[in-house]
């Protein structure tokens, strides 16, 4: 007994601490009590072990209370909060008196009050319990069905950051499938639902905000360990993904048209989701009622209950069973309180075998997050570019002002020099703003992939590299349909059945990568597979067959190669669902060359084949070579451009029907004198005493003589208007330093021209 | 309109979903609340509360990199903000969140969607408390 007193004295200051924050709670006092619920942890980690049944059974009423006080499941307040301030009380008294008052007038009056409150169940008792079950149902909606005319600009916001959600959600995915156990990976999945039904739900769109519940619902069972992530539940996720879109489309129209939502059905998934929902240990066992423990623990007799069960119908105040019990003296109070346990315990169980894990939050979830940002309507950052563009040409115009540059004052040149660097920095952050990272567009592939693979019954994994690369926001729609279309070759035609794989001992799982890069100036995306690699004899074949080259013509493999992009050219034997229609491989080569870039392909064989994009920064400038050709410039992209040589007499042929050649490093290179090819009058030099630019274009070059270069510099690409849109050899325009206009020249038409 | 409450005070809006704090910024002013700054996730929010005068932070549940949870525990761990009032906005159906959130320290908590007058009544429990 002695050496129990320390822990007594502790026991009894912390409940007396307990009984003051009691007193101190206000009706809806949050902070307050989370107070008293820390307090009371605290205290049952310094409960003797040899206490009664009684005194846990408060422990857990009342922290049962205060929980439901905070979710506000229990009414009325003012009688909940009174239960603690008795129960704390009855606790103080034991503490003191170190015997629980289980007789006592204040435990009956606080048992009554606990029934009442419906914290026990008392058999056959006033269903009080009604309050606190109704608090469990959704709560009536807000009516705010205005705000979504009333603020459209907030629609629109939430349809795209949606959308973004949504494409973070399909990567998360697949991440999910490999690690189907990652609490990260499930909460990155689980997130975007979850904000998308909340937002849904302040701007009264009912359909979105029910689908995005089912989904969540799901995910949620996931999240609590209660549901498996499996390939059926993935595959559910990804219908709920694409059914979420076609909301948000069908939004997106109705808010431009001025028209009402469309009706979705969403029985499919409700089906679905449900029968994922295993009926686990998820549905609450039935509680036991009182008489039935106190029955089966043999302490009273079947029809010592049906007798109480009897007067405590026929009594007008339905007093509690055990009271009756007790009172007819079958039970004595303290089995009656042990009982009350077991039935708390009981329920409490359920839970606590369910209970969640805590919801991971972590790095794994940094992917999906997002910069500080304002978003600015893309047509003025357009203009915006267009116009520094247009500031710096005007700036070189002041500068190379033939008058201005007559003065010679130092002050006069350093303000210019500070002019232009400003305008340069200017330029440059301009075009920053438009630029955005490539990731989203690549992550877009991951869903592309998964469902390739699984259409075509290969196993894929999808590597992606360099998603923080950085690239025009013009250009990604751009290269978007390319993208997929290199894409779906590489699962459908590169990488073989996995039976092929095994049989030449590769493994059955083929790969794919995705590069994005930044080098030289250029984005570079590359397209890789570990596949069979392109079969050259079948290319050539199918070229003759269609007439694209002649029998016994010689090429090069790389030559052969690029056979694929000519038009009307296509290797798969049949075609599949999956690839081989719209766009061929020449419409992407035509897109990514409208960008300025270009399309190089690696292959070998059974080793698979990378096709390499390569395009400018921007589309709006290029680094450009001006070359002089008469008297005209034009400009050349520096991109393209090998290398700048003026031929020795002995290294120049003609030759009969074929027309110039230059040997350059022992290969013969045909020679394009840009001034026939454009006209520009007689001013034409020898080759010997011009320059050659050599020139390469799909693998193949050119060497253009042009008279003289006139120096390098990034050009502002202007349209030529539409009724110089189709000449072939020309790309754009550009308005050079003195104000001249410089013809850009576009490669893939000279060769075109070249050749005819 | 509730005097224990200073309209002028800066109000820390962090929720992972620009959309969404859009909404309680707009709800915020609706209230009178004029001066309002966002954060999209629990870091971001710790750096605004290190750098701004904050009266009133309103956050989100569940946010990526640091948590709405874990927002509020480092903000009573720091004496200089530990007495900071923080409203917690979450979803019906995250009970254990809220009961977890409120033994952390919240000062109130808002169940996804609400309207101006239930933010206003909660804000007023709030600020009345701290005024008593």
């Amino acid at each position: 007994m002695t050496d129990q007193a320390p822990k007594n004295q502790e026991l009894r200051e912390g409940l007396e601490g307990l009984a003051l924050k009691v007193v101190m709670l206000e009706e809806g006092d949050l902070p307050g009590l989370g107070a008293f619920l820390t307090h009371l942890e605290k205290i049952q980690e310094i409960l003797p072990p040899d206490r009664s049944p009684e005194v846990t059974l408060l422990f857990q009423q009342l922290e049962d209370v205060g929980n439901k006080l905070i979710l506000q499941e229990i009414s009325p307040v003012a009688q909940a909060q009174e239960l603690l301030s008795q129960g704390v009380s009855l606790l103080l008294t034991w503490a003191r008196e170190s015997a629980f008052p289980g007789e006592s007038e204040p435990w009956k009056t606080y048992i009554r009050a606990a029934q009442e409150l419906g914290l026990v169940k008392s058999e056959e008792g006033p269903p009080k319990t009604e309050s606190a079950e109704s608090a469990h149902e959704p709560e009536p909606e807000p009516a705010l069905e205005s705000q979504i005319w009333e603020d459209p600009e907030l629609v629109a916001n939430f349809i795209a950051e949606a959308r973004e959600h949504l494409e973070g959600i399909e990567s998360g995915l697949v991440h999910l499938e490999q690690a189907p156990t990652d609490l990260q990976a499930i909460n990155a999945v689980f997130r975007p639902f979850h904000t998308v039904k909340g937002v849904a739900g302040f701007l009264n769109l009912p359909q979105i905000q029910e689908l995005s519940h089912e989904v969540e619902s799901l995910l949620d069972e996931a999240r609590s360990g209660r549901l498996q992530i499996t390939a059926p539940v993935i595959d559910l996720i990804l219908v709920g993904v694409d059914r979420l879109k076609e909301m948000l489309d069908d939004l997106q129209e109705a808010l431009s048209d001025h028209r009402s939502l469309q009706k979705f059905d969403l029985q499919d998934i409700k089906d679905l989701v449900k029968q994922l929902q295993q009926p686990g240990p998820t549905e609450e066992a039935p509680k036991r009622q009182l008489g039935e423990i106190l029955v089966s623990q043999g302490e009273i007799t079947g029809s010592d209950l049906d007798q109480a069960l009897e007067q405590q119908k026929a009594q007008e105040k339905t007093p509690p069973l055990g009271e009756i019990l007790v009172k007819e003296g079958k039970v004595s109070p303290k089995k009656v309180a042990r009982a009350l346990v077991d039935q708390l315990t009981e329920e409490k169980r359920v839970p606590e075998t369910a209970a969640p894990p805590p919801a991971a939050e972590g790095k794994a979830a940094a992917d999906a997050q997002m910069a500080a940002t304002i978003k600015i309507d893309l047509a003025k950052v357009d203009n915006l570019v267009n116009l520094m563009g247009e500031l710096v040409i005007a700036q070189s115009q002041v500068r190379q002002n033939p008058n201005l540059s007559a003065i010679s004052d130092q002050k006069l040149e350093r303000d210019l020099a500070q002019m232009s660097r400003i305008t340069s920095e200017l330029q440059m952050i301009s075009m920053s703003m438009r630029m955005v990272p490539i990731g989203q567009t690549l992550r877009k592939m991951v869903r592309l992939v998964r469902d390739l693979s699984r259409k075509s019954r290969k196993t894929v994994e999808l590597h992606l590299e360099g998603e923080d690369t950085e690239i025009d926001r013009n250009m990604v729609e751009a290269i978007y349909d390319p993208l997929v279309h290199l894409v779906r070759n590489a699962v459908d035609h590169g990488l073989e059945s996995p039976k092929e794989r095994q049989a030449v001992g590769k493994p059955q799982e083929g790969h794919v990568w995705l590069r994005a890069y930044h080098k030289g100036g250029n984005v570079v995306i590359d397209i890789e597979e570990d596949g069979r690699g392109l079969d050259r004899d079948r290319i050539l074949a199918k070229a003759q067959e269609r007439g694209l080259i002649q029998s016994g013509e010689q090429l090069t493999p790389t030559q052969i190669d690029y056979l694929i992009f000519e038009p009307g050219f296509s290797t798969a034997e049949t075609i599949t669902d999956i690839s081989g229609r719209g766009v061929g491989m020449d419409v992407v080569r035509l897109t990514i060359e409208r960008l300025q870039g270009k399309i190089e392909i690696h292959t070998r064989p059974q080793q698979g084949t990378r096709f390499t994009l390569r395009m400018p920064l921007t589309m709006a400038i290029i680094d450009g070579l001006v070359v002089k050709v008469g008297k005209e410039r034009y400009i050349l992209p520096a991109v393209a451009v090998r290398e700048t040589l003026r031929p020795a007499a002995s290294d120049y042929f003609t030759v009969q029907g074929q027309g110039e050649i230059i040997k350059v490093r022992s290969q013969l290179i045909p020679l394009v004198r840009l001034h026939r090819l454009f006209r520009t009058g007689n001013g034409d030099l020898p080759p010997t005493e011009a320059l050659v630019m050599v020139v390469e274009h799909e693998g193949k070059q050119q060497g253009l003589l042009v008279d003289d270069i006139l120096g390098k510099q990034e050009v502002v690409i202007k349209s030529l208007g539409d009724s110089f849109q189709k000449i072939k050899g020309l790309a754009g325009g550009t308005i050079l330093g003195d104000g001249r206009v410089g013809l850009i020249l576009d490669l893939a038409g000279i060769f075109a021209l070249g050749q005819a | 309109m509730d005097k224990n409450i200073d309209f002028r005070m800066k109000v820390l809006v962090a929720d992972d979903f620009a959309t969404m704090r859009k909404i309680v910024r707009n709800i915020l002013k609706q209230i009178g609340f004029d001066n309002i700054v966002e954060a999209e996730d629990g870091q971001a929010a710790v750096q605004v509360l290190k750098n701004e005068n904050i009266g009133l932070v309103v956050t989100d549940w569940n946010m990526p990199n640091m948590s709405g949870l874990e927002l509020l525990k480092k903000i009573r761990s720091d004496p200089k903000t530990a007495h900071l009032p923080v409203l917690m906005v979450t979803a019906e159906g995250l009970k254990e969140n809220v009961v977890e959130a409120v033994k952390a320290g919240v000062n109130n908590y808002v169940v996804k969607p609400f309207t101006a007058e239930i933010l206003q009544e909660k804000l007023e429990q709030i600020f009345k408390k701290l005024a008593g």
